[in-house]
């Protein structure tokens, strides 16, 4: 240890840093490196008593009697009476269907393991997709079985709620749909039949009225393009052939409904990287908080949100946009130097045709406006952008909508309010009043949803939805195409979807959700109807559905009206409101496995917090973790500081949907906890507190920051699990950081090939350099498959998919803020977020995910002293837990520090919804027992078994892990070293592959690819 | 005057005795522990009644259906399905369709209701047994169930434990048969054990365990890793 002290003593810091305590080498952090076992077990001992002592007696008293039972518990075998043709038990099927956020449906496939969902992928044949998923439709398979979804529906009583039936709430609806001044406050969802259900609600009864509410939604971009062309229309981007692309506080990539599209388009350009004749993309990113786009792209600019109108106007006039010519010169007033938007204006024009510019749903419409009179100037429309038609243009704004929901009921015109998946009394800014105290003014409130949430509990009635996998419905991708869902499983608590509680509100005889889509789409079928409908179904879509284009929408005169009024902002610093990465609005709040997912930029779980830029922290004293107040028009909230690098030193990013303590508003009211809180109680802050409706209208709100009282603990894992060469490096004179960061990343410039001179030397440069690497051990010989993976760090960024994907594939444990504040969290997957470079507020970021690099000369094999961790012929690491004893003695032994130990038995008593969940083909781990990443063995095994049953040899890409799978980008690529001729022997080979702490000569099977960072400062000529 | 002694010469007697009784008692322990608690006492010949008194012996062994007639998934998946209701009910709606032990049957497809069967061959959670790999590679139902064709209730035959796995895993050749004669549970029998060791090897060379010239390919130590069977 003292010769780390010695050999970084005289640096401050590290060219290449997780955290900002790693780059000051704060004692905090040496404190953590330097602890043999940083996540050891201080609880169990602190109160060590005589009755606690006895207490785990007598459990492993209880546990040994149990044992003299001789025969576990017997089972029994149910087998359908009559099975459907095709169905074999035990195999699992797929079915595709549908996922929705902000208005756009993802395809999925969901695999169904003998009529239990238990995975959501993307549906890889969707016309506007590939086939992977975001963490949170991963995730979605666990809300489906959450045990805190409403079971049946409630009512209030007096000062309590009871529980109903849907017989006394079917009686209900019908009589309030005889009432005449119903309105609707709906969830906007782009479903045709939700549509239907809509239109005839508001012919059959003639006052009512149909409001839509989202605290997240894509407004200004509607009102933007509508400002451009008349009418609102939407931007389908194809980033395949974006060679430059603008980001002006867009997060194209990640929080935006079309990431996955967008995703796989720029990831195609990004891998051209090693073929003869790449075709490098540039990303600029000019935003006020660091995003997964941000993070990825090759040049990021910080900025205000406020400041990026004028950004957007200069860069458009030096593209050569006309503006109205009373637009005053403007004068820079951010940080950002002429210099570097003429270099942006720039680098657009010479990719006229092949360029983008995006704007953010925070910007004003103005900005869209802008960015896409860029675009049509630059020859953008017809390849890399598209406009397509959107149905229900004449709606009102979201925020616009719900003050008139609110005046009308202060003016008595509501007697009957439908609430159908919004959460206004959570997520809406108050409108003179509260929500509740709207809600209360009408006679009647009904709520549906899957939750008892803040709202259904004001309401007169709650009844319970469905969740996705259990309804029959229909929505529309980015591009329009009509994706269809089908539900996977029965309504696990009798709920009805929201089409379906229209039906019963209007109908004499509710229909079916099933009988409900399939009419509203039959006049899209072919003669016949039923060969039709089930090749729909099959497929999960309907074929050239997608919403029509204009090839050359027509600008309208005086469009730039706007742009005057958007470039008069206040100064001072800004808070602007983020979709959560994990939760989004909320929606996702009592999700363990999105909760427990380290955000992939501040690397917190189970919390949100105030971003805040290092310099703006340093000026005001705060360290990560002190308490802030922030106020924001009248409004005061205190929140936990986190000082992220990237975060531009005027603006406080804060993200929404945590905060949900209804507990202490619902006092009295309600005669039992609902369950929602299990898990989402007092987690984190609820920051829309502090969003008034003007915040949600510009997309940021001035606030004022000022120190608060008080710390707060923050689980964030950016330094966990340190990797550090120096240690295992002991005395030997190399100071290596350096060349680490050549590993990660290249930065080359326009005229990048793979075998340029900067590379050649860069390859030369990377990674330590050290004497001939001899073995102390004999070496395993392999003769059959060589498993091993590739991760291209130039595509991956750091969304978190994976790591989702692989804890819904192998069963893993959530262990909740405290142990992942240890140190302990299970995920097999951790992806490591670095920052190089010596400004600390706008350093580059690279995202390196990790998982066990199956070692050929694995260190952890050798000091396992019960054979628990072996090698197999094929060169993994395997696992068998049943011989494991718990020494930790792999762990510690780990370079990659990629093994996680069950401090707790997590899986201790599931409930029955919970045991649903689980891939019955990966094992349930118990306390005491260490795991870790196994290549999804288990999907190898049924590969290989498949194929020999077939005789033939498995294919190349046949095995694919749940992280390669899902990955959005395609970073990931894993197959057979032994086939000459496969994917991952030629990434392996390619220019920037390297092996992570090679030094050691463990010999780890997974490889990396350098990220390369192309830089205008670069380019040639 | 002297005193007696306090260990009397009998005792030297009595410590040996109780010495050899000590020493039979912690052997006895060990064997009691060994043999008593091994798979072969506690699971081989389970039998759980059932709520069907089911005869493979009458269905198998005299009227001669094939085990593939019910357990249709066994080439193709993991497991070796139960056969639905539907497939009594082929020829039960005509033969004996008053039974009274058929009458679980009969109220299963009147209820849709499945038939509660008892798990008789059940491996721990931890172990990832796939029939279709067997069976489609030569070893016959027999090996593992014994003669099902003979039972008037099915019972546990083998021992179904690690060890009694890995004897066939490491040296498979004496437990094989030709693909087609996996379900003829009675084939074969009057083989010698050289004969099933000769045969089994060709079988072998035939799916690529063994190579030309006789010596195991890699594919047959992948049998013994520990991620073949458990994951």
């Amino acid at each position: 240890m003292s010769s780390i002290k010695n050999k970084t003593g005289s640096k401050p810091g590290q060219a290449l840093w997780r955290s900002l305590d790693e780059y000051a080498d704060s004692p905090e952090f040496r404190t953590l490196i330097e602890k043999e076992f940083p996540n050891h077990a201080p609880e169990l001992f602190h109160s060590t008593s005589r009755r606690h002592f006895l207490k785990v007696m007598g459990a492993s008293v209880a546990l040994a009697g149990g044992l003299a039972g001789c025969r576990w518990p017997q089972q029994q075998i149910l087998p359908h009476t009559s099975r459907p043709e095709g169905r074999a038990p035990g195999v699992p099927v797929s079915y595709a269907s549908c996922w929705e956020q902000q208005e756009v449906a993802e395809g999925v496939l969901v695999t169904s393991y003998d009529g239990r969902p238990i995975r959501v992928d993307g549906n890889g044949d969707h016309p506007f997709q590939s086939g992977s998923a975001t963490s949170q439709m991963q995730a979605s398979v666990l809300g489906l079985y959450d045990p805190g979804r409403s079971s049946a529906p409630t009512h209030r009583d007096g000062d309590h709620r009871v529980s109903g039936s849907w017989e006394a709430a079917a009686e209900m609806l019908a009589e309030a749909g005889k009432s005449d001044k119903v309105a609707v406050l709906a969830a906007p969802k782009s479903s045709l039949a939700l549509s239907m259900m809509r239109k005839r609600l508001l012919r059959k009864i003639p006052n009512s009225r149909w409001h839509e509410w989202a605290p997240l939604h894509r407004d200004s971009e509607r009102q933007g393009t509508a400002q451009l062309f008349g009418r609102p229309m939407r931007p389908v981007a194809d980033l395949s052939a974006a060679r430059v692309l603008v980001c002006l506080d867009a997060d194209p990539l990640m929080t935006h409904p079309a990431s996955l599209a967008h995703s796989s388009g720029w990831a195609s350009l990004r891998s051209s990287a090693d073929d003869d004749e790449p075709v490098l993309s540039r990303v600029w990113a000019v935003e006020s908080s660091l995003s997964v786009t941000g993070g990825a792209a090759d040049v990021r600019i910080p900025a205000r949100t406020a400041d990026i109108a004028g950004i957007a106007v200069q860069l458009a006039a030096a593209t050569g946009v006309s503006l109205p010519s009373d637009i005053a010169p403007i004068v820079s007033a951010t940080q950002v130097t002429d210099e570097q938007i003429l270099q942006m204006a720039a680098d657009l024009k010479s990719h006229a045709g092949n360029c983008l510019v995006m704007a953010g749903d925070r910007q004003p419409p103005v900005v869209h406006a802008l960015a896409h009179a860029i675009n049509i100037g630059l020859g953008a429309v017809g390849k890399t952008l598209r406009f397509a038609e959107i149905e229900n243009a004449e709606r009102l704004a979201h925020i616009d909508d719900i003050a008139l929901l609110a005046d009308r009921i202060r003016a008595g015109e509501v007697e009957t309010l439908l609430i159908l998946g919004a959460n206004p009394v959570y997520d809406a800014p108050a409108m003179n009043e509260s929500w509740q105290q709207l809600i209360d003014r009408v006679p009647l409130s009904i709520h549906l949803g899957e939750y008892e949430d803040e709202t259904a509990e004001v309401c007169d009635w709650h009844l319970n939805g469905t969740h996705f996998l259990e309804e029959w419905g229909d929505g529309r991708s980015w591009d329009g195409t009509i994706t269809l869902r089908q539900p996977l499983i029965a309504p696990l608590y009798d709920g009805r979807s929201s089409i379906e509680t229209l039906s019963i509100l209007l109908d004499e005889k509710p229909q079916s959700g099933h009988d409900l889509v399939r009419s509203v789409l039959e006049s899209r079928a072919g003669s016949d109807k039923d060969a039709s409908w089930r090749s729909w179904l099959h497929d999960g879509f309907i074929r050239d559905s997608a919403n029509a284009v204009d090839s050359a929408p027509a600008i309208r005169g005086g469009w730039g009206a706007a742009i005057e009024s958007a470039l008069q902002v206040p100064e001072g610093d800004e808070i602007v409101f983020l979709a959560d990465h994990s939760l989004f609005d909320g929606r996702y709040a009592n999700n363990g496995w999105l909760q427990e997912l380290p955000d992939p930029v501040t690397k917190i779980a189970w919390d949100n917090c105030a971003q805040i830029a290092p310099s703006k922290a340093a000026s005001m004293g705060i360290k990560t973790g002190d308490m802030i107040r922030l106020s924001s028009g009248g409004r005061e909230l205190e929140m936990p500081a986190f000082v992220l690098p990237c975060q531009n030193p005027r603006t406080i990013g804060v993200s929404l949907g945590y905060g949900r303590l209804l507990s202490d508003r619902a006092a009295g009211r309600l005669s039992r906890k609902p369950s929602l809180y299990q898990i989402a109680d007092g987690v984190g802050f609820d920051s829309y507190q502090l969003r008034s409706s003007e915040a949600v209208r510009a997309g940021y709100a001035p606030v004022s920051v000022a120190r608060g009282s008080g710390t707060y603990q923050l689980a964030t894992t950016q330094d966990h699990n340190p990797v550090r060469p120096e240690e295992f490096m002991g005395d030997l004179e190399f100071n290596e950081e350096q060349r680490r960061v050549g590993e990660f990343a290249r930065v080359v410039g326009a005229g990048f090939t793979p075998d340029h001179q900067q590379v050649a030397e860069s390859v030369e440069d990377a990674g330590p350099h050290h004497p001939d690497l001899k073995s102390l051990w004999k070496e395993h010989e392999y003769k059959s498959h060589r498993w091993a993976m590739s991760i291209d760090l130039n595509v991956c960024t750091g969304c978190s998919a994976c790591v989702v994907a692989c804890q819904a594939e192998n069963n893993i444990s959530v262990v909740g803020k405290d142990e992942v504040a240890y140190g302990r969290e299970m995920h097999w997957m951790r992806i490591d977020r670095y920052f190089s470079g010596e400004d600390v507020d706008n350093p580059e970021v690279v995202h390196q995910p990790l998982t066990c690099n199956q070692c050929e000369n694995a260190p952890c094999e050798q000091v396992c002293p019960v054979a628990a961790t072996v090698h197999n012929e094929e060169g993994l690491n395997d696992m068998v837990y049943n011989r494991c004893i718990g020494t930790r003695y792999c762990s510690n032994n780990c370079p990659y520090k990629v093994r996680r130990f069950n401090y707790f038995n997590n899986t201790k008593s599931p409930s029955v919804t919970e045991k649903m969940g689980y891939n019955p083909e990966v094992t349930i781990r118990s306390r005491g027992v260490m795991e870790k990443c196994t290549y999804c063995v288990q999907r190898i095994n049924s590969s290989k078994i498949r194929a020999n049953n077939e005789r033939r040899k498995l294919t190349d890409g046949e095995v694919l892990p749940a992280c390669a799978q899902t990955c959005p980008t395609n970073a990931i690529t894993f197959g057979d070293l032994a086939d000459p001729e496969s994917r991952v022997t030629a990434t392996q080979k390619s220019h920037r592959s390297y092996k992570m702490l090679a030094e050691l000569n463990v010999k780890p099977r997974t490889g990396y690819m350098a990220k390369l960072r192309n830089r205008p400062d670069q380019d040639e000529g | 005057m002297s005193r007696d002694p306090i260990f009397r010469p009998w005792m030297d007697q009595l410590l040996k005795l109780v010495g050899a009784g000590a020493a039979v008692t912690g052997i006895y322990v060990v064997l009691m522990i060994y043999f008593g608690f091994s798979p072969k006492t506690i699971s081989a010949g389970y039998m759980p009644e059932q709520p069907v008194p089911y005869s493979h012996a009458l269905h198998v062994g005299e009227l001669g259906l094939d085990c593939r007639y019910c357990h249709t998934t066994v080439e193709s998946a993991g497991f070796a399905a139960i056969p639905p209701t539907q497939t009594c009910m082929n020829c039960h709606e005509k033969i004996e369709p008053t039974s009274v032990n058929l009458e679980p049957v009969r109220s299963s497809f009147r209820t849709g209701l499945p038939v509660r069967w008892i798990k008789v061959h059940d491996l721990p959670d931890y172990v990832y047994f796939n029939h279709s790999a067997h069976v489609t590679r030569g070893v016959s139902c027999v090996e593992c169930h014994g003669r099902v064709d003979h039972m008037e209730e099915v019972h546990q035959v083998k021992p179904l434990s690690m060890g009694w796995c890995l004897e066939c895993h490491r040296d498979p050749a004496p437990h094989l048969r030709p693909v087609d004669k996996v379900t003829d549970l009675g084939w074969g029998m009057e083989r010698t054990e050289q004969e099933k060791i000769d045969q089994g090897s060709e079988i072998m060379k035939g799916l690529g365990l063994y190579d030309e010239s006789g010596h195991p390919t890699t594919r047959m130590t992948l049998m013994t890793n520990c991620s073949t069977c458990h994951r």
